[in-house]
C-alpha cells in the first residue's frame, strides 16, 4: 500500500504539469489568432477546375491595385508554373493573394512570410502578406506536383517608394 | 536468459510463428528497398543526382521518392506490426489466434495487394508518392493493391477480437492481460481510422482511375486521406509504446511502473487519434478556421497520453536502472544494460523521439505550421517518428523477435550494436540539417538538384544530409547483414523471448470502467461524428467531382 501510495504521488505530479502544458499551448494559440491576426486560410468558395481561364477572377491573372498600399494578385497555379509568376510591388504593400489551381494540387509558399498555403483544383484560396522591405522575394510550388516540380517558382519584386 | 531453447516451431503456437516469420520477411525486403531508394534522395540533396544512370529501373527522382515512402511508410511499418502484435497477444493470453484460414488468408490477402500496387509502381505508372493526392492519377491497380493491404489489416483485427473472445469465455473474471489489451486497442484504433482511406479508395479513385466517373474532388479526397493520415502514425508508434510498455522494462532489469496508467493512455489514443486530421490541412482552402481549431486543440489533447507514456516508461527504466546500482537523478539511466542490442535500439529511439514529440507540438500550432508546412522541417520530423522512434524501435524488436522465431541466436551483437548508434548518429545530422533547412524555407518534396532558386543560406546543409543518409544506409546495411546471417548461418540456439514486465502497480488497481469497450468505442464515435460532421456534410452537399485525372510524370 505504501509503495502504491508513492506511485499515485509521482503520477500526480507528472500528470498536472502535462494537462497544463497543451492547455497552455493552446491558450496562446488563441492569443496569436485573435491578438496578432495570424490567420489559416478558410472557406472561399469554389471554383470550376475546368473553367478556371474563364471565370473571374482567374480570367485575369495579375496585380490589381485596391487603394493605397493595398493590392491583390490573381494567381493561377497550373504544371509548372505560376501565372503571373513576376510581380512587381511597392515596399509596404498589404497583398491578398486570391489563386487557385487548374490541374493538379499545387502550393504556394513566400518564405519569412504568412503566405503559405495550398492551391486546390476546385478552391479558392486567399492569403494576406506584407512586404516592407525592398528586395526580391522567390515564391514556389511546395507540393509535388510532377516531373517538372522543382521549376515552378517566381518572384516578387519589392521596390523602394 | 537461461532458459534456452532451440525453437518455437515445436511449441503449442507453432502455426502463429510461421505467421509471423512471413510478415517479417516481407517486412525486412520492404525496408531494404526503401533504405536504398532513401540513399538516392539523401544524395541528391548533396547535389549527387544517380537517376539519369538509374534508368530504366527508376524513371526519376519522384519515382524513387514513391518507392521510398511507399516502402518504408506504409509496407514495413503494417507487415511488421501485422506480424508482432498478434505474436504478442498469443503470448500474453496463452491462447492460439481464432483461425487458421484467417491468419493465413490476412497474409496472403496483404502480399497480394503489396504486390498488385508494387507492379505500376515499379513501372513508373504510380509516381504519385505514398500521398497520391488526387487528380494526380495512378494506375488503377495502385489503388486497389494498397485497398487490399488495408481490408488484409481489418482483418487481423478480426483474428484478434475473435482470439480475446474464446480468452474471455475462458477466464471470465481475470484482467485482460496488458500486452494484450495494448495490441487490440492498436488494431481497434487502426481499423476505425482506415475508414478514411478505405471510402477515399472504393468511392472516389478506384472508379475515377478505372474511368467509371469522369471527376474527383482534390480536397475531399484529402479529407479522407487525413481522416487516416495522421492516426496511421499511431498505428506506426503504438506497436513501439507496446514493446517499451510490455518487454524493455524487464529488458532493463526492471518493473513496469503503472500498468493502470499505461491503460488509460491506451484508451486515450483510441479516442483521440482520429478526428485530428485537419492539422495536416491547416493551409487548405475550404475548411473553415473554427474546425482547424477544433483539431488542433484534440492535437494538443493527444500529446497528453504521450506524455503519460514518457512518464511511465522512463519510471520503468529507473526501476531497472536502480536494481542495477544506479544512483542519483540521471546517473541511473548510465547503468541500463546498454550492450543488449535490443534494448540499445530501443532507449535511443526513446531519446530520438523526445525531439520528435517537441517537433508534432509545433506542427499542431496552427501560427508557426506556416511556417513549416510542407518544408524540409516536416521531413525531418517525419525521419524522428517513423523513422526513427518506430524503425529503429522495430529493429531492436527484430534483435530478440528473428532469433527467437528462427531458433538462432543473433549473428553479431557487436555488429548491432554499432548498427544503432550509427543509427542514432546519423538521423541527429540528416535531421539536424532538414529541420533547419525547413527553417530557411527549404520545400520538401522536391528535386533540390533541379531547382532554379537556390538560396545562399541552404548551401551549407545540403551536404549535411547527404552525409547523415549515407550513414543510415550503412547502418540499414549492418542491420540487413545481421539479419540475414542470422536467419540462415548462425549455429547458436537463441535464448528464449523476453518475458513479460511485471508492475509496481498492477492491473488490480486499475479502474474496472478501462475494459468496459463499448463505452470507450462510443465517446470515439462522438468525437469523429463532431470533429468530421460538419465539415464533410458542407462539403459533400457542395462538390460537383469535376477534377479529372492527370499524369504528370
Amino acid at each position: 500500500m505504501k509503495l502504491n501510495s508513492t506511485v499515485y504521488l509521482y503520477e500526480l505530479l507528472w500528470v498536472l504539469p502535462s494537462l497544463a502544458l497543451p492547455v497552455g499551448m493552446f491558450a496562446v494559440l488563441l492569443v496569436t489568432t485573435f491578438g496578432a491576426e495570424v490567420h489559416l486560410p478558410g472557406v472561399e468558395g469554389r471554383v470550376d477546375p475546368n473553367k478556371v481561364d474563364s471565370t473571374a477572377p482567374f480570367d485575369h491573372p495579375g496585380v490589381v491595385q485596391l487603394g493605397p498600399g493595398r493590392y491583390e494578385v490573381h494567381m493561377v497555379g497550373q504544371v509548372w508554373s505560376f501565372d503571373p509568376n513576376e510581380i512587381h510591388l511597392p515596399a509596404g504593400a498589404e497583398v491578398t493573394f486570391v489563386a487557385t489551381s487548374s490541374d493538379v494540387v499545387h502550393g504556394l509558399f513566400i518564405p519569412y512570410t504568412h503566405t503559405n498555403v495550398m492551391l486546390l483544383p476546385g478552391q479558392t484560396s486567399r492569403v494576406t502578406a506584407r512586404f516592407d522591405q525592398p528586395g526580391h522575394y522567390r515564391f514556389f510550388c511546395h507540393e509535388y506536383c510532377g516531373l517538372g516540380h522543382q521549376t515552378m517558382s517566381g518572384e516578387i519584386v519589392v521596390e523602394a517608394q | 536468459m537461461s532458459n534456452m531453447t532451440r525453437s518455437l516451431n515445436g511449441d503449442a503456437y507453432r502455426m502463429e510463428s510461421r505467421v509471423t516469420q512471413a510478415y517479417l520477411l516481407v517486412a525486412l525486403v520492404a525496408l531494404f528497398g526503401g533504405a536504398v531508394t532513401g540513399l538516392l534522395q539523401g544524395l541528391d540533396n548533396g547535389g549527387i543526382d544517380l537517376y539519369p544512370r538509374l534508368a530504366p529501373v527508376l524513371q526519376s527522382y519522384y519515382q524513387g521518392l514513391s518507392v521510398h515512402g511507399v516502402l518504408n511508410a506504409l509496407v514495413w511499418t503494417t507487415f511488421f506490426i501485422s506480424g508482432f502484435l498478434p505474436f504478442v497477444t498469443v503470448h500474453s493470453l496463452k491462447t492460439p489466434l481464432a483461425g487458421r484460414l484467417l491468419s493465413w488468408g490476412a497474409f496472403w490477402l496483404m502480399l497480394a495487394g503489396l504486390i498488385l500496387a508494387a507492379v505500376p509502381l515499379l513501372r513508373d505508372e504510380a509516381t504519385v508518392l505514398f500521398t497520391f493526392y488526387p487528380p494526380m492519377q495512378a494506375n488503377w491497380a495502385f489503388y486497389v493493391g494498397l485497398t487490399l493491404v488495408v481490408v488484409a489489416t481489418w482483418l487481423v483485427t478480426l483474428n484478434l477480437v475473435l482470439t480475446y473472445r474464446t480468452w474471455r469465455r475462458a477466464h471470465p473474471t481475470e484482467r485482460m492481460p496488458l500486452a494484450a489489451f495494448m495490441s487490440l486497442v492498436t488494431f481497434v484504433m487502426w481499423t476505425i481510422a482506415s475508414l478514411g482511406i478505405a471510402a477515399e479508395m472504393l468511392f472516389m479513385l478506384i472508379p475515377w482511375s478505372l474511368g467509371w466517373v469522369a471527376g474527383t474532388d482534390a480536397l475531399i479526397a484529402r479529407v479522407l486521406f487525413w481522416y487516416t493520415g495522421h492516426p496511421i502514425v499511431y498505428f506506426w508508434i503504438l506497436p513501439a509504446y507496446v514493446s517499451w510498455y510490455v518487454f524493455v522494462p524487464r529488458q532493463a532489469g526492471g518493473h513496469l511502473f503503472s500498468d493502470p496508467l499505461a491503460r488509460v493512455s491506451f484508451v486515450l489514443f483510441l479516442m483521440l487519434s482520429t478526428p485530428l486530421g485537419f492539422h495536416h490541412q491547416f493551409e487548405d482552402p475550404g475548411i473553415g478556421e473554427g474546425w482547424k481549431f477544433v483539431h488542433m486543440f484534440i492535437t494538443f489533447a493527444v500529446f497528453f497520453p504521450s506524455l503519460m507514456t514518457f512518464f511511465n516508461v522512463v519510471a520503468s527504466l529507473e526501476s531497472g536502472g536502480r536494481a542495477r546500482g544506479g544512483r542519483g537523478w540521471v546517473s541511473w539511466f548510465f547503468k541500463l544494460p546498454w550492450g543488449d542490442p535490443s534494448l540499445a535500439c530501443q532507449l535511443l529511439a526513446m531519446l530520438t523521439f523526445t525531439f520528435g514529440g517537441i517537433g508534432g507540438l509545433i506542427n499542431a500550432s496552427g501560427d508557426l505550421n506556416l511556417v513549416v508546412h510542407n518544408t524540409a522541417w516536416i521531413v525531418g520530423h517525419l525521419h524522428l517518428t517513423v523513422g526513427t522512434a518506430v524503425t529503429l524501435t522495430f529493429m531492436g524488436i527484430t534483435y530478440w523477435l528473428v532469433p527467437v522465431l528462427w531458433g538462432r541466436a543473433l549473428w553479431s551483437r557487436r555488429l548491432a550494436l554499432v548498427q544503432a548508434w550509427l543509427w542514432a548518429f546519423g538521423m541527429l545530422l540528416f535531421s539536424y540539417s532538414l529541420h533547419t533547412l525547413g527553417l530557411l524555407g527549404m520545400p520538401r518534396r522536391t528535386q533540390i538538384s533541379g531547382i532554379d532558386y537556390m538560396q545562399p543560406e541552404w548551401k551549407m546543409y545540403l551536404p549535411l544530409v547527404a552525409v547523415g543518409g549515407t550513414i543510415l544506409f550503412l547502418s540499414s546495411l549492418l542491420y540487413f547483414l545481421n539479419m540475414a546471417l542470422t536467419i540462415t548461418v548462425s549455429r547458436q540456439p537463441a535464448p528464449a523471448m523476453p518475458e513479460f514486465a511485471a508492475a509496481l502497480s498492477g492491473p488490480e488497481d486499475a479502474p474496472a470502467i478501462l475494459d468496459r469497450w463499448p463505452v470507450w468505442l462510443a465517446l470515439s464515435t462522438v468525437l469523429i461524428l463532431f470533429a468530421y460532421g460538419p465539415t464533410l456534410y458542407r462539403l459533400l452537399a457542395t462538390a460537383s467531382f469535376d477534377s479529372p485525372g492527370f499524369r504528370v510524370w
